[in-house]
């Protein structure tokens, strides 16, 4: 994909997040598209492009965002890597297989998110915030995953570039 | 032979150009032998120009009906441009009317209260889905700080809790993290408002003594600086009680649907504003039983 395309495709998400796709919550849940573009991200491109995407969206978030300064970038950043680090152990994948990482991601990503706040602000009650928010965020990132990877992945032929045999003989960093 | 061919032409020349200064001279020669001659010819003639005229009539007909099918088409295509044109200005009038009628409200209870009030619009919601806050788009520039309290005519919004330049974000009296100072109406018990994982909100520290009843109406208490008193909140609903407990609590039906917020106002100060004698105190009276 053109540098600059993704850049203004990064660039134009968290606005996104925060207007359009109000309508599109389900009771007080939305689909958390910048966790969805660090994963393509880190999984396509590798762990540092998906950290240092993950961490640069964070900080977006975190302007924005009620929560403490660097929780978003804490948290982006940690998917970036695992998602790059998931991406060393599938050269191809299908929607099934994206959808199911996804999943695994956006449970993770909340885990790490809920396990801050106990850190700043102890008492919340974990089966809480997992029914209401963990869980149908996943659920509801899942689906909008498999759409992607079905819609965008696979329609723009996106590969991993250590998939492409001319990149073979020069080193992977 | 040419000779004698040349000499019969001349002679039925003569002999026609004799029978039409005979069929001129005489006119009672056009009525009886030519009337035989001119019957069939004539018969076959209008049966041809008949047929002729039907031809050209229906093909015409047909031509006209094409023509009249290309300009109805086109007048179609001119009427449903129209037509889209102005149900998009009917929707673009009833949005209006709509906003209208919430900036009147907005007005209205601006005018009806003595703090100082500045309205603002919603411009974005919070990006992830473990805060519930918007951003607003009043800053300090327009002396919207942090900790200002945040309202409709309907009721509590929340609190401004970041504030720049341009923009504020308010956190939801919906939040985990939000706290109202509130009381019950009808009992005058204390309590505290904060939100939940699930985006509702409810009451704490209730006395046990006290005797709720669902549907009473949650007013703020005025006691945190943040609001004025007399603010509605929003009504209880289910009351949880237990003798272990030394306060019970109440679920809260907030009196603001906060997933359809689009102007709010922010209360700058508390203090009492010059205006017109007679206006109402900061407690409007109309605020307290008002349920939209």
């Amino acid at each position: 994909m053109n540098r600059w395309v993704y850049v203004i495709i990064a660039l134009l998400l968290v606005p996104i997040q925060t207007t359009w796709l109000s309508a599109a919550g389900l009771h007080t849940v939305r689909p958390d598209l910048v966790l969805l573009f660090v994963y393509f991200t880190g999984f396509y491109a590798g762990e540092w492009a998906g950290i240092l995407t993950g961490s640069a969206l964070g900080l977006i978030m975190d302007f924005v965002s009620g929560g403490p300064m660097g929780l978003n970038i804490a948290a982006e950043g940690i998917m970036g890597l695992l998602s790059g680090l998931l991406g060393r152990f599938f050269l191809n994948t299908t929607a099934t297989l994206t959808m199911g990482m996804v999943l695994l991601l956006s449970v993770v990503d909340g885990i790490v998110v809920f396990s801050f706040h106990q850190w700043v602000m102890s008492g919340i009650p974990f089966i809480e915030v997992f029914r209401w928010t963990i869980l149908p965020e996943a659920l509801y990132n899942t689906l909008i995953g498999g759409f992607i990877f079905w819609a965008v992945v696979r329609r723009l032929d996106i590969k991993k570039p250590w998939a492409d045999p001319a990149s073979y003989s020069t080193p992977i960093v | 032979m040419l000779r004698q061919r040349a000499n019969h032409r001349r002679i039925f020349i003569l002999l026609l150009i004799l029978l039409l200064l005979g069929v001129i001279l005489f006119p009672e020669l056009q009525k009886r032998p030519l009337y035989f001659l001119a019957r069939p010819v004539v018969l076959v003639i209008t049966g041809l120009q008949a047929g002729l005229t039907w031809i050209g009539g229906g093909f015409g007909h047909v031509w006209q009906n094409y023509f009249d099918l290309v300009s109805v088409k086109r007048e179609n295509d001119l009427l449903k441009q129209d037509l889209a044109r102005l149900q998009n200005e009917k929707i673009q009038l009833l949005e209006a009317a709509q906003a209208a009628d919430r900036l009147q409200q907005l007005l209205d209870l601006k005018e009806a209260v003595s703090y100082h009030l500045v309205a603002a619009r919603i411009i974005g919601r919070d990006p992830s889905n473990w805060y519930r806050t918007v951003m607003i788009n009043k800053g300090t520039r327009d002396g919207v700080n942090v900790e200002m309290g945040v309202i409709t005519p309907v009721g509590v919004v929340g609190r401004v809790i970041k504030s720049s330049a341009t923009a504020s974000q308010v956190l939801l009296a919906t939040d985990r993290n939000s706290a109202v100072a509130a009381l019950i109406e009808r009992t005058r018990d204390e309590g505290l408002v904060e939100g939940t994982e699930n985006g509702m909100a409810r009451i704490k520290y209730l006395s046990l003594l006290a005797e709720l009843q669902e549907g009473d109406l949650v007013l703020t208490s005025g006691l945190t600086g943040v609001f004025p008193k007399g603010l509605q909140i929003g009504t209880l609903g289910r009351t949880t009680k237990k003798e272990s407990d030394l306060f019970q609590q109440a679920a809260l039906v907030p009196s603001v649907d906060f997933s359809k917020l689009e102007e709010v106002l922010v209360i700058t100060s508390l203090e009492e504003r010059p205006g017109p004698p007679g206006r109402s105190g900061p407690s409007s009276p109309e605020l307290k039983g008002s349920r939209k």
